[in-house]
């Protein structure tokens, strides 16, 4: 059984077959690549994170769009830099360029062969570089900056001439490195004699110090540089620029730099890392430079150097050390003739027991086989590695989030915008160890311009800082304590009002109903509720009507007094045979009810005077149905017997077999569905309209347009008929309690809205103040 | 006569229809003027899936026989709306109806519509649920919903009469949006006296359109307006023959 | 069903009822008369089970002891007592009519009243919900409207009570139905989406 997976997220354990985490449902694979985290000397992995954008806010979405921008213009801009330096390439260097301008001060009219030729070992470079990056190589052509010439040598530059030896082409043979150098390695050690003696031989070298005379002794010396861990600060990792800076006490890059005297044996003594100090103690002399191709067998090469410095040793070994440093060095002053520095106290704490060399022991180290970049930018190269060997900032390991989240072009802009290296030699120790190309340019000798810097803090636009701050203000007051929506008291208030106007509505209307009342006067006879009563008065006696129940029971007491008056007279005038039939579920026992209180004095018997047909479900669609097929869709009653077979149902076979049709209803729309289905169908014969008084105006146009023969509409209507036939009836009962209770309700809808109104605008008021 | 005037009307309607919708399909889709109803109603839904209330929808009693199905039936268009909208909530929607074959087809649609999210298996049936087939038993078996199922949004759409406010009141007293549109003018105006976000008129019908960006419902609100225009011409050269004399 | 089947049975129907309420064709009648007649005994059957719906729903909240499960209860006891009596007696019956006059008039006119109520107080607090044109149009017309239809003034002064009339005849009959021309015409394009399958609120989409 395979072990449970813990989330790291919540810390519970998941079954194996689980991809996310059932508790907090968090990718449990994920997190196993979580614990890759980045480690020193790991190229950052460019995460992926385009697939979580949907369900991020809209506001860090669009911070994302625009430092994705941002990222794409800095890529933009720095192919074109890097176009541009290959395009400087092309042209004379910057370096170049000064030393023209030089040229043209002393009114030399061309430039020496041994710098025309210049231009050709510099493409020589670019062509090793493609293969074998070498960073000084690369940029020190490309330093735009004049003032700089010696530090982008390393300080060479300034060293005298005198002695330089040249080859047949003009240039100094560590320039050209051609002939000699190939013939070198098809026969290494006889040529040897026929260099120049290096300066390393005699251990008379003394890197970068500035004050070496000048090679080209007409040009004054530039001023010193800034100190160079400043100028190179921009050029640097964040984790590099953190470090203490160089005027500060243990700054050793500054205190190299400013004594400038300082020579290679204390330089490398202290700073030198491991395997440079395994070189040291496998070196000889360098007095034996005709043997170093001897000893170089005897260099017990560390397992852990890395590739470029195997091969180098490999390839060189029988190469002679001066041709490596460059014949030039040979004629320097002697050491003696420079002022000491200060000498290096000690080796530092973390480089145990080693002891700075003396100068003897630094000129055998670099009779050793040591790179190019090494031979020629020694002192610069340790204001980096010290600094890299001395840092206390322990190995970190990033979270996989803060690597996602880590911008890889940002941390090595360089390296992308240096398309000639595509790959570099892999540090080997320091917190960039196994990086290639992660340090693109050596400081002083890479270009002077500062990358742009990136700051810690989220980059926002104003519009995002506004979105944010109105997130923080959303989610703020979801936090507030909200007030209640009504206060105690308001509540109170409500529901006091509710009760005063029920109070006041039961009261009044109890109290009148049960006094008897009439001192109200009857309601005028509306025109179409006089063609209602004129419509009954013509209908034939004994004819069969049909009257439908379309109400509700909620609606019973006001369609009841409205229709009671009309049907006691139709019942009272022609005694017809009644047809019972209702389209709401309660319409049968209604009809049951109508008839047994309103009409209850004609003594009409179910069965014999009326058909009570039940409940017509279905609708417009069963009005219809029933319209044109009555004794089909309906054919018993709610005791289940033929309806048809019964005295009030003989001789009906369609709907216009009755001689009129009376509609009860609560709203419109059931008279409309009335009239619309079955008055197509009743062949002239009236249909008759008993409704509440909120249907009454809607069914207006059907009044008019003789749809319907006539309307009785709510209290008023049937008040009006009891009026027409001097039978006082129900609604005459209601007529003044519904009066004074209206005209009360209107009074307390007028104070009522009126104060509320005033209290209303104060409040506005007040809210404006 | 009558009869083919009013097929006429029914086949011009539903070639419109068909017509407006195969251009809305290539078309993007349409701005409505602002209706503050419906957009209340977008954000008390949002909220009622964030704080885990209830969203409720009522769609009245108007039965599918009747011309009163119409209302329930645009209802029914809305609510597929709000609950794939709510189908993710912890409480889902729940509709009452006071028709029986409203009150499948209100459960159909739910379920529809939790199938189109992908949450089928939240579903209930009993979400959907009859509670009166009158209309004051209706309003009786709903009022107890908005204080015993913790209702934060409420929705009164399709055929109701006067017994709305009694519903209405019902929902503002737990505090609840309350979203009302019925096809009864009566009851409109009670509506209005009685709701903060009323919908006059043939609202109604465009509540789907205003909930979704469903090609047929905004062609169908371009096609109501051809034929309002049509109505207007047609009672006014009416009037017009009216005064001239003319039959 | 699989549904595009039910969604193909159903715009049949649909255009053959549709068809045969305009059309003068006999056998579009026929078809039409004999689909309505089962429309109306889906109807019934539909009211049934939708009683059955309720008594689930309710039975759910008693046996989860949901809020209010004591009415669910009351409720469920007087349902079948009453179908029990309707089933043994018939609907006829006096005991079933007395029910619905001693229990359903009653509570439903008990509930009409509490609406008056309800809507005097909602007039009431009308301009608390909001204040403008249209507001103070509804409650000057409202206030108007019932002050000329009470009887005492109607009564005595002739010509409020047309006036009255005349008002509730002409300007609100003809809004209300402007507005229901307009609701007709969302009804008939809410009809044909349905009929034509673009709404199918029978499932599927």
């Amino acid at each position: 059984m395979m072990a449970e997976i813990q989330c790291r997220n919540c810390g519970k354990f998941n079954p194996p077959e689980l991809i996310k985490c059932q508790f907090c449902q968090l990718p449990l694979s994920a997190m196993d690549d979580e614990d890759e985290t980045i480690r020193p000397g790991q190229v950052p992995t460019k995460k992926v994170t385009a697939e979580l954008e949907p369900i991020l806010p809209q506001w860090l979405r669009e911070a994302r769009e625009k430092s994705r921008k941002a990222a794409e213009e800095e890529a933009a801009r720095q192919a074109a830099e890097a176009e541009q330096a290959a395009a400087n390439r092309e042209a004379p260097p910057d370096l170049l360029a000064g030393l023209e301008a030089q040229s043209h001060r002393d009114e030399e009219d061309e430039v020496p062969d041994w710098l025309a030729g210049m231009q050709k070992t510099s493409h020589k470079a670019d062509e090793r570089v493609e293969t074998y990056p070498r960073r000084q190589e690369i940029r020190w052509e490309e330093e735009p900056s004049e003032t700089e010439p010696e530090e982008e040598m390393g300080g060479l530059v300034s060293g005298p001439q005198t002695e330089v030896t040249f080859d047949e082409s003009g240039l100094p043979s560590w320039i050209t490195g051609g002939p000699a150098e190939r013939e070198e390695k098809e026969t290494p050690a006889p040529a040897r004699d026929e260099r120049p003696v290096s300066p390393f031989d005699t251990g008379s070298f003394r890197p970068n110090t500035g004050e070496l005379a000048d090679f080209l002794p007409e040009e004054p010396a530039p001023p010193p540089a800034p100190a160079p861990t400043a100028a190179s600060e921009g050029n640097l990792p964040d984790w590099l620029s953190n470090l203490p800076p160089a005027d500060q006490p243990g700054g050793k890059t500054q205190a190299l730099v400013d004594t400038g005297s300082l020579d290679m044996g204390s330089l490398l003594s202290g700073e030198l890392p491991d395997w440079m100090t395994n070189l040291d103690t496998a070196s000889t002399p360098s007095e034996a430079a005709p043997g170093v191709a001897g000893k170089s067998d005897a260099f017990d090469l560390p397992a852990d150097l890395p590739d470029w410095m195997k091969a180098t040793s490999s390839a060189d070994e029988s190469k002679p050390a001066q041709e490596e440093r460059g014949a030039f060095l040979s004629p320097m002053p002697p050491s003696e003739e420079i002022p000491q520095p200060p000498p290096v106290p000690s080796s530092p704490a973390f480089f145990p027991g080693m002891e700075p060399l003396g100068e003897e022991e630094v000129g055998e180290l670099f009779a050793a086989e040591l790179p190019d970049w090494l031979s020629n930018v020694a002192p610069a190269e340790p204001k980096h590695e010290p600094q890299a060997a001395a840092s206390p900032l322990a190995p970190g390991e990033l979270p996989s989030w803060v690597q996602a989240m880590r911008p890889v072009e940002t941390v090595m802009p360089q390296a992308q915008a240096a398309p000639a290296t595509p790959s570099g030699p892999a540090e080997q120790q320091g917190p960039l160890a196994g990086l290639s190309g992660v340090l693109p340019i050596l400081p002083g000798l890479g270009p002077a311009k500062r990358p742009s810097a990136y700051s810690n803090m989220l980059q926002a636009s104003e519009d995002q800082q506004s979105n944010a701050a109105l997130l923080e203000k959303l989610l703020a007051s979801e936090i507030e304590p909200k007030p209640l929506a009504a206060s105690s008291s308001v509540v109170f208030s409500q529901r006091a009002l509710r009760w005063t106007i029920t109070i006041i509505l039961l009261l009044l209307v109890t109290i009148i109903s049960l006094s008897g009342s009439q001192v109200t006067p009857p309601p005028n006879l509306p025109g179409e509720t006089f063609a209602a009563i004129t419509t009954i008065n013509a209908i034939p006696n004994d004819s069969p009507i049909l009257i439908v129940f379309d109400y509700e029971a909620s609606l019973s007491g006001e369609v009841e007094a409205a229709a009671a008056s009309l049907i006691d007279n139709l019942i009272l005038l022609h005694h017809p045979r009644l047809t019972l039939l209702s389209t709401s579920l309660n319409g049968p026992a209604l009809a049951e009810h109508f008839m047994k209180t309103t009409q209850s004095q004609h003594a009409y018997l179910p069965g014999t005077n009326y058909v009570n047909l039940g409940y017509l479900p279905g609708g417009a669609a069963g009005v219809l149905g029933f319209a044109e097929a009555p004794r089909v869709v309906m054919p018993h009653t709610l005791n289940g017997t033929s309806v048809w077979s019964l005295p009030p149902g003989q001789g009906i076979n369609t709907i216009a077999d009755y001689a009129a049709v009376i509609v009860l209803t609560d709203q419109a729309e059931s008279a409309r569905v009335w009239i619309e289905q079955a008055g197509p169908l009743i062949n002239g014969k009236p249909m008759l309209l008993v409704t509440s008084a909120q249907a009454g105006p809607m069914l207006q146009p059907y009044i008019l347009s003789g749809q319907a023969a006539g309307l009785v509409s709510g209290l008023a209507g049937g008040a009006s008929v009891e009026q027409a036939a001097v039978r006082p009836g129900l609604s005459r009962g209601y007529w003044d309690a519904f009066g004074l209770t209206l005209l009360i309700v209107v009074l307390m809808i007028f104070i009522g809205s009126a104060w509320n109104l005033v209290v209303g605008i104060q409040a506005r008021m007040r809210g404006e103040a | 006569m009558n009869a083919l005037i009013g097929f006429g009307i029914v086949l011009l309607a539903a070639l419109l229809l068909l017509g407006m919708t195969l251009l809305r399909r290539k078309s993007p889709p349409p701005v409505f003027r602002e209706i503050a109803a419906f957009t209340r109603l977008r954000r008390a839904a949002g909220l009622a899936v964030e704080d885990g209330t209830r969203l409720h929808v009522s769609l009245g009693r108007g039965g599918l026989q009747s011309a009163r199905g119409a209302s329930a039936l645009a209802g029914l268009a809305l609510l597929r709306r709000l609950a794939e909208q709510a189908s993710g909530s912890d409480r889902p929607p729940v509709v009452t109806s006071g028709d029986a074959a409203l009150t499948y087809l209100s459960q159909d649609t739910l379920e529809s519509a939790y199938r189109a999210a992908g949450a089928v298996e939240l579903f209930r049936a009993e979400t959907g649920r009859l509670s009166g087939l009158t209309a004051f038993s209706y309003a009786a078996g709903t009022i107890p919903l908005a204080r015993d199922e913790n209702v934060s949004a409420s929705v009164l759409i399709g055929h109701f009469g006067p017994e709305a406010a009694l519903l209405t009141e019902s929902a503002e007293r737990e505090n609840a949006f309350v979203l009302a549109a019925a096809d009864e003018p009566a009851t409109q105006s009670i509506l209005f006296a009685s709701v903060q976000d009323p919908l006059i008129g043939e609202e109604l019908y465009a509540a789907a359109a205003y909930a979704g960006p469903e090609a047929s419902h905004a062609a169908s609100l371009q096609v109501q307006d051809i034929l309002r225009w049509l109505v207007v011409l047609a009672l006014l050269a009416g009037a017009a023959m009216r005064l001239a004399g003319l039959p | 069903m699989n549904r595009p089947f039910a969604a193909a049975i159903a715009i049949a129907i649909g255009l053959i009822v549709l068809l045969g309420y305009f059309l003068p064709i006999p056998v579009l009648s026929v078809l039409r008369l004999e689909l309505v007649q089962w429309a109306i005994l889906l109807a019934g059957i539909a009211a049934l089970v939708g009683i059955f719906n309720l008594i689930s729903v309710h039975w759910q909240k008693i046996r989860r002891r949901e809020r209010g499960s004591f009415y669910s209860a009351v409720l469920l006891l007087t349902m079948f007592v009453t179908l029990a009596l309707g089933l043994l007696l018939g609907p006829a019956h006096s005991v079933m009519q007395s029910l619905v006059e001693s229990v359903i008039i009653p509570v439903e006119a008990s509930l009409m009243a509490l609406l008056a109520v309800t809507l005097v107080y909602a007039s009431i607090r009308l301009f608390r919900r909001r204040v403008d044109l249209m507001t103070v149009v509804f409650l000057l017309t409202l206030l108007l409207i019932l002050f000329l239809s009470t009887p005492i003034l109607s009564g005595n002064l002739s010509g409020l009570g047309d006036l009255a009339r005349s008002m509730a005849n002409t300007p609100a009959a003809g809004g209300a139905r402007g507005i229901l021309l307009g609701v007709a015409l969302g009804a008939l394009t809410t009809g044909l989406r349905v009929l034509f399958g673009m709404d199918r609120p029978y499932g599927g989409k």
